[in-house]
C-alpha cells in the first residue's frame, strides 16, 4: 500500500524507514478514553431511544389550516358551507310561496303605493 | 451477539446493530476504530490530550449518527477520518502553537535498547517534520503512510480529487526528504542504512 522509498532521494535508510518507526511509535488509546467513548455510546443510544418515542402528528402550519382553525375547524366549516348552499338557493328560487303568503296576511286585495310621488312631493316641500 | 462474530462483522453492520441497542457492537466498534482516529489526530495535532479530545468527539458524532446512518453512501472508517480531519482543522486554526508529547522519550543506558531509541528519535523527527508540512499535505501522507488508506479513500476523506492526493503526497514527501535529510547526521542512524 505504501509507496516504495525512493533511494536516490530519500534520506539515508529511506523516507520508510520514518515511517515504519512512526508506525511502531504510534499513539495507543488510554483505558480512560475508552471508557469516556463508551459511557458517550450509552448516553447517545439513551437519547436516541428517547427520540424514537412515538410522536404526535406534527400540527399543520398553512395558511388554510390556520384559516380552518380559527374559525372552529371542519364541524364550522361544514356549518358555514351549509348556510352558503342554502344561501344561494334561496337566492335563485322562484318565489312561488310568498303570492300565498302575502294574500294570507295581507288579504286578497292587493294595493299600490306610490312611493316615488310622495317622496318626491317631500323633497319640493323641503 | 458473540465476540467472535463481531470480529469479522463490518463497521457498517456494527453500526446498524448500534443503533438497534447493541452494546457489544459499540464495543467493538470503538475497539476498531478509536486506535486509528486518535493515531491520526495525534500525528495532525502532535498534542496527546488534544488527539484524544478529538478522538472522542469524533466517536460521538459517530454514535449521534447511527440512528440516521445512510447505508452503502460511504465508508464508516472514511466518515470518521473526515470528522477528524475537520475537528482537527478548527483546533489547529486556534491554535498555531506545536507541542512535541507524541513520541515517548526513549529509555537511556541500555545497549540492547539501541534500535528502540533509534525508531523513537526518528518518529520523533518524522513528527517534526509532518509539523512543518501544510496541513494538507500533513493529511495526505499521514493517512497514506501511516494510516494505510488508499488514495480513493483519502481522496473522499479530504473531498478533493485522487490526482489532487497523489500531488499533495508528492510533494509533502519531497518536503519530509528535504527536512530529514538535513537531520540525518543528528540521528545518527547511519550504521543501520
Amino acid at each position: 500500500m505504501t509507496d516504495k522509498p525512493d533511494k536516490n532521494t530519500d534520506p539515508q535508510g529511506g523516507l520508510e524507514t520514518y515511517f515504519a518507526a512512526a508506525r511502531k511509535t504510534g499513539l495507543q488509546p488510554s483505558p480512560d478514553l475508552f471508557a469516556r467513548i463508551l459511557a458517550d455510546a450509552q448516553t447517545s443510544k439513551t437519547a436516541s431511544l428517547a427520540s424514537q418515542s412515538p410522536k404526535f402528528p406534527r400540527k399543520r402550519t398553512g395558511v388554510f389550516a390556520n384559516i380552518l382553525a380559527d374559525i372552529g375547524g371542519w364541524p364550522a366549516a361544514a356549518g358555514m358551507g351549509l348556510a352558503t348552499i342554502v344561501g344561494v338557493w334561496i337566492g335563485f328560487s322562484q318565489p312561488v310561496g310568498l303570492d300565498f303568503l302575502a294574500d294570507s296576511l295581507l288579504g286578497s286585495n292587493n294595493f299600490l303605493v306610490d312611493l316615488e310621488t310622495g317622496f318626491d312631493t317631500e323633497i319640493w316641500e323641503g | 451477539m458473540p465476540f467472535d462474530t463481531i470480529s469479522d462483522t463490518p463497521d457498517e453492520a456494527l453500526l446498524v446493530l448500534y443503533a438497534n441497542g447493541d452494546k457489544a457492537a459499540a464495543q467493538a466498534l470503538m475497539m476498531r476504530l478509536t486506535p486509528r482516529v486518535l493515531g491520526y489526530a495525534a500525528r495532525l495535532l502532535s498534542d496527546h490530550s488534544e488527539a484524544e479530545d478529538v478522538a472522542q468527539e469524533a466517536m460521538l458524532r459517530l454514535w449521534k449518527i447511527a440512528p440516521d446512518w445512510r447505508q452503502g453512501e460511504a465508508k464508516v472508517s472514511t466518515w470518521l477520518y473526515r470528522v477528524v480531519s475537520n475537528l482537527c482543522t478548527d483546533r489547529l486554526r486556534k491554535k498555531r502553537g506545536v507541542a512535541l508529547d507524541l513520541v515517548a522519550e526513549p529509555e537511556d543506558g541500555k545497549p540492547s535498547a539501541t534500535q528502540t531509541m533509534i525508531e523513537a528519535q526518528r518518529a520523533t523527527a518524522l513528527q517534526n517534520a509532518l509539523n512543518q508540512l501544510p496541513q494538507r499535505q500533513r493529511s495526505a501522507v499521514v493517512l497514506r503512510h501511516l494510516q494505510g488508506a488508499t488514495n480513493p479513500q483519502i481522496a473522499e476523506i479530504l473531498e478533493i480529487s485522487v490526482e489532487a492526493v497523489e500531488s499533495l503526497t508528492a510533494r509533502g514527501k519531497r518536503a519530509l526528504t528535504a527536512i530529514l535529510a538535513n537531520k540525518q547526521d543528528e540521528l545518527g542512524y547511519s550504521d543501520d542504512g
